[in-house]
């Protein structure tokens, strides 16, 4: 017990004694006893609080005594209210009920962690992606940042790439046919990535948290794909590879780092 | 099921207590009755130990603060307690009359710690404080009486006004 606290708990010791077993007193005590000027001042004040005490216990008159034993008999009939303690079965009962509940409202956070609006529709069109053969693609040799034109003279406006994905380089770029829109698509050879942009409204796509990598995995077990998705206003950036969630992880970190 | 209670000789604390808050005879036998009576109303057969010795001394309090007006509270005394200061209590000195004069919380606080009618966790939950301001009050209060019975002066606050 720090010295501060042993000096507020001695200051509320009581004159009886009936403090001198307890363990925070015995914790005060045992804090203060080195301190030789401590000491003399709870000795001060206990003797000055016992002196008091001598002399405030009037004796109530005499018809509230006999009513006060007689009150004594009222209560005596009364059965004491055991006090629930942390191992009773009803209080462990509770608690077991209490982290079922929270247990199911974290089960139903982390479920749509797992998902947004639209993401049938966004695994979708990663998987059709997925189909494309290197004949679909025109060869490029620059990074992602500087395809902005190219995606402009096929009409694609609004080719914005999310901080760090514009230096990626890629080989290939091609317009993705997809639910009767366009869709911005790009091969990369790093990690054998495919990068997409393509407006959310069209698609009913709404990512939450908006401005943050959206993970979750597409592929089967026998070939596991991940696709990671991040929602800046109408548009929506996708990158996809072949690999696990931990692998996309690190690969966004790894852009977000550049 | 609990057992029967055996022992009610501290009821007689509850009486200690209000006439200390009251220093009237009269209004201290009320308050204390008034308590244990509705106490026996709400508890419905069964009896709460360490929560019903808090809320009797609570309900005595509230009685006996409605009953007679404390005095208001001044500024809490952080000067140290008088060497000897137990040697400097006149013999003539009526410790009741003296308590009762002083502001609150720092009167029932130390009453109730001097009658040993509870500890101090159960008075910082009756007084609804924490052990820090508790200490607070508790030092204040016994300096302050301290300066009334060694002195038989007036404590500096003003007299409570009974109605």
């Amino acid at each position: 017990m720090k010295i501060r606290a042993a000096r507020q708990w001695l200051r509320c010791y009581r004159p009886s004694g009936a403090d001198a077993e307890t363990r925070e007193f015995q914790d005060a005590r045992a804090a203060t006893d080195a301190l030789p000027d401590d000491r003399e001042k709870f000795l001060n004040q206990l003797s000055f609080d016992q002196r008091l005490a001598e002399r405030i216990h009037l004796a109530p008159p005499p018809e509230l005594e006999s009513q006060l034993a007689s009150y004594g008999e009222k209560f005596s009939e009364l059965k004491s209210t055991p006090r629930l303690t942390a191992t009773d079965p009803a209080i462990l009962m509770v608690g077991f009920a209490f982290l079922v509940i929270v247990g199911i409202f974290l089960w139903m956070w982390l479920a749509s962690m797992e998902t947004f609006d639209g993401i049938d529709e966004v695994r979708g069109m990663a998987a059709l992606g997925d189909t494309s053969q290197v004949e679909d693609f025109e060869p490029v040799e620059a990074p992602i940042g500087a395809l902005g034109d190219w995606f402009v003279l096929q009409g694609l406006e609004d080719f914005k790439v999310p901080s760090g994905v514009e230096n990626l380089d890629a080989v290939g770029v091609r317009v993705l046919p997809y639910e009767g829109k366009n869709i911005a698509m790009v091969a990369v050879p790093e990690k054998r990535t495919f990068f997409y942009v393509f407006q959310a409204t069209g698609l009913g796509v709404q990512v939450d948290p908006k401005g943050r990598w959206h993970i979750s995995e597409y592929g089967t077990e026998s070939d596991p794909r991940t696709m990671a998705v991040l929602q800046n206003g109408n548009q929506v950036a996708m990158l996809t590879f072949a690999g696990t969630r931990d692998k996309m992880e690190q690969f966004i970190k790894e852009i977000e780092a550049r | 099921m609990g057992q029967p209670i055996a022992s009610w000789t501290w009821f007689a604390d509850l009486y200690r207590f209000a006439m200390i808050l009251t220093l009237d005879e009269v209004k201290a036998s009320e308050a204390t009755r008034g308590a244990l009576d509705e106490a026996l109303k709400k508890k419905n057969g069964h009896w709460d130990e360490e929560r019903g010795h808090i809320l009797l001394f609570r309900a005595v309090r509230n009685r006996c603060l409605k009953a007679t007006k404390p005095a208001a509270a001044g500024a809490l005394i952080k000067s140290d307690l008088q060497q000897n200061a137990a040697a400097s209590v006149a013999s003539d000195a009526d410790i009741v009359a003296s308590l009762h004069r002083i502001a609150e919380p720092g009167r029932s606080a130390f009453a109730l710690l001097l009658l040993d009618a509870l500890d101090a966790e159960a008075v910082c939950k009756l007084l609804g404080m924490g052990i820090a301001e508790l200490s607070n009050v508790v030092h204040s209060t016994r300096v302050e009486l301290h300066h009334c019975v060694s002195s038989a002066k007036a404590p500096s606050n003003q007299p409570g006004a009974t109605s």
